[in-house]
């Protein structure tokens, strides 16, 4: 990051941003805007993860799988073994990778269709043990009562993290670390080789690039932030059950990246905010929310092929690029 | 001292022999050409060769080392590049940023490294532009430095696919027909390429159709047939060897016209 200069409106933009991010739950209090905050945040850290891995060109539909397995494996560490959230978090993220390494070693090989029902597949899968497999995933009515993190002593004091103000830091510092660790990524030579698999993946191979490692490490790293995401879910929700985790949540996951426009670290930002934040506009509509969905999805592959980040860029540069 | 070294190798699709029982040596500094009809198994060489396919029999040496299993992007990393024989790139990226990925093996920083945007990183990212600005302008191509390779000639995107290749400094690279769909002037600047090439010290391996071309510029020539060496040796030899000109059957007057 630190190249020939970063331009100051740049950096004036992303200060302004990160001070807004601070200070906006000491301003908004209400708790059904914090609320949604905290659920836009999980949204960002799952849709930015998702989009390393279409980088590469795999359309992976277990994303909602990965914050399953998050959010069961540390609820199980902390209710049933009485581990500190603090450990739990990090393990759940490394359980999810481990997951993700397991299943995308067989199935990264395969592309286009082929990946996508293989992910599918894996997903409902993950779901049905859950849902099934009762005496530990607690079976269709999930797991109740899953405390909140532990308070961690802070000068003399104490941090809490029972309410949604407090919480929302938490989400903010891991959001915060995902859009960067990807933003990094996909900036590097790493990313562009990402990207090159993406668009020939022979001559990306042949040009002496590890296509098959790198599909994993895409895969690995975005499985790691997912079971985070999952994990803090967990804790903030007090419950989980293995509804949460299905088959269309992932999709869901798919369209924001879509909409907000794949292969950019904005784009998935922008599409979970958008999607987040447009069913609850239309909430007195509910009925309509998948009509609206739809409209948008349509819309915005039919007119920004970029995704609305693509647009943003169009109107910020005055011009196509 | 032999540069590739294909002993014995042989390739079954389907109970189909592509290729069999070939052998043949590239001493290094020279362009050899193979050649043979359509169908030969010409591409199933090299993609043997580069690591695309795994021979069923035999084994394949680059610089003594065994080749055989490995998967393409370790033996580019070995020194052995090659091209295709469509005009494959990376279409939407510019002509520099296609030869930066040419050159992604020989990064040195490192996934924590490259995360961390440390010193290597950069020093990586630095050698990439400038090795790509020296290839393009090698190549003749310095004025589409960012012209993306999708809007450029078909005769500047060939020659970009082979910039690609040398972007990871091979030793031995291969060329897929290089010539293919050329007009005669692209063709001789094509010819002039390889020349320069092997002059920077890297050994080529040309597949060709032009005849004109590979018996102007090979040192050595290997012929195969059905999959199986029917001939090895100067173009002149080459040109006079009995076997040749019947496989080709009509390639006596490619030859009588040179």
């Amino acid at each position: 990051m630190n190249r020939k200069g970063i331009p100051p409106i740049r950096i004036f933009s992303i200060t302004a941003v990160l001070v807004v991010l601070f200070i906006i739950p000491l301003i908004i209090r209400d708790q059904y805007y914090q609320h949604l905050m905290i659920l836009t945040g999980l949204a960002i850290i799952a849709t930015v993860s998702l989009n390393l891995v279409l980088a590469t060109g795999q359309l992976s539909i277990a994303q909602a799988a990965f914050v399953g397995i998050g959010a069961y494996c540390s609820t199980l560490l902390v209710l049933k073994i009485g581990l500190t959230f603090w450990l739990a978090f990090p393990i759940a993220g490394a359980a999810a990778g481990g997951v993700g390494v397991l299943i995308g070693l067989p199935t990264l090989k395969m592309r286009g269709v082929y990946f996508a029902i293989a992910t599918f597949a894996f997903g409902e899968l993950v779901r049905m043990v859950f849902t099934n497999w009762v005496s530990l995933f607690g079976g269709v009515g999930g797991i109740l009562n899953i405390p909140a993190p532990n308070p961690i002593p802070f000068f003399g004091g104490a941090l809490y993290f029972q309410t949604k103000g407090s919480f929302y830091y938490l989400v903010l510092l891991v959001m915060l670390i995902t859009i960067l660790v990807n933003y990094r990524l996909l900036h590097s030579r790493i990313g562009m080789a990402f990207q090159a698999i993406e668009e020939a993946e022979a001559l990306a191979e042949q040009s002496g690039i590890p296509v098959m490692k790198y599909k994993l490490l895409a895969f690995l790293i975005s499985s790691i932030f997912t079971g985070l995401a999952g994990s803090l879910y967990a804790h903030y929700s007090h419950y989980i059950a293995p509804g949460f985790f299905s088959f269309w949540e992932s999709v869901h996951f798919i369209i924001m990246a879509v909409i907000g426009g794949v292969g950019t670290v904005g784009g998935p930002v922008i599409g979970a905010v958008f999607l987040t934040l447009l069913p609850e506009v239309f909430r007195a509509t509910k009925e309509y929310e998948m009509v609206i969905y739809a409209i948008a999805l349509i819309t915005v592959v039919l007119f920004l092929p970029k995704g609305l980040m693509g647009l943003l860029k169009r109107v910020t540069n005055g011009r196509g690029e | 001292m032999n540069l590739l070294k294909v002993q014995g190798v042989g390739k079954i699709f389907g109970g189909l022999a592509a290729v069999r029982d070939l052998s043949f040596t590239i001493k290094k500094g020279v362009i050899a050409g193979l050649i043979g009809p359509n169908g030969a198994g010409k591409t199933t060489v090299l993609n043997l060769a580069s690591g695309v396919l795994t021979p069923n029999q035999g084994k394949i040496f680059l610089k003594e080392k065994d080749i055989t299993a490995l998967k393409p992007h370790s033996v580019t990393k070995l020194g052995l590049a090659r091209t295709f024989q469509a005009t494959t790139l990376f279409s939407a990226r510019t002509a520099v940023e296609n030869i930066c990925l040419g050159r992604h093996c020989r990064g040195k920083a490192g996934f924590w490294g490259t995360l961390f945007n440390t010193v290597l990183a950069r020093q990586d990212e630095k050698m990439d532009r400038q090795k790509a600005l020296e290839l393009l302008s090698f190549m003749k191509l310095d004025s589409f430095q960012d012209v993306p390779a999708q809007n450029l000639s078909h005769g500047n995107q060939r020659r970009l696919g082979v910039a690609i290749a040398l972007a990871a400094d091979p030793e031995l690279i291969l060329l897929d027909e290089p010539m293919t769909g050329m007009n005669p002037a692209e063709t001789a600047e094509m010819m002039d390429l390889i020349l320069r090439i092997r002059d920077m010290g890297i050994t080529v391996l040309l597949v060709e159709h032009d005849m004109k071309a590979v018996m102007g510029l090979c040192d050595r020539i290997v012929v195969i047939n059905y999959g199986q060496k029917i001939a090895e040796g100067t173009p002149a030899e080459i040109q006079k060897n009995g076997e040749v000109i019947e496989a080709y059957l009509g390639a006596e007057y490619t030859f009588a016209h040179r």
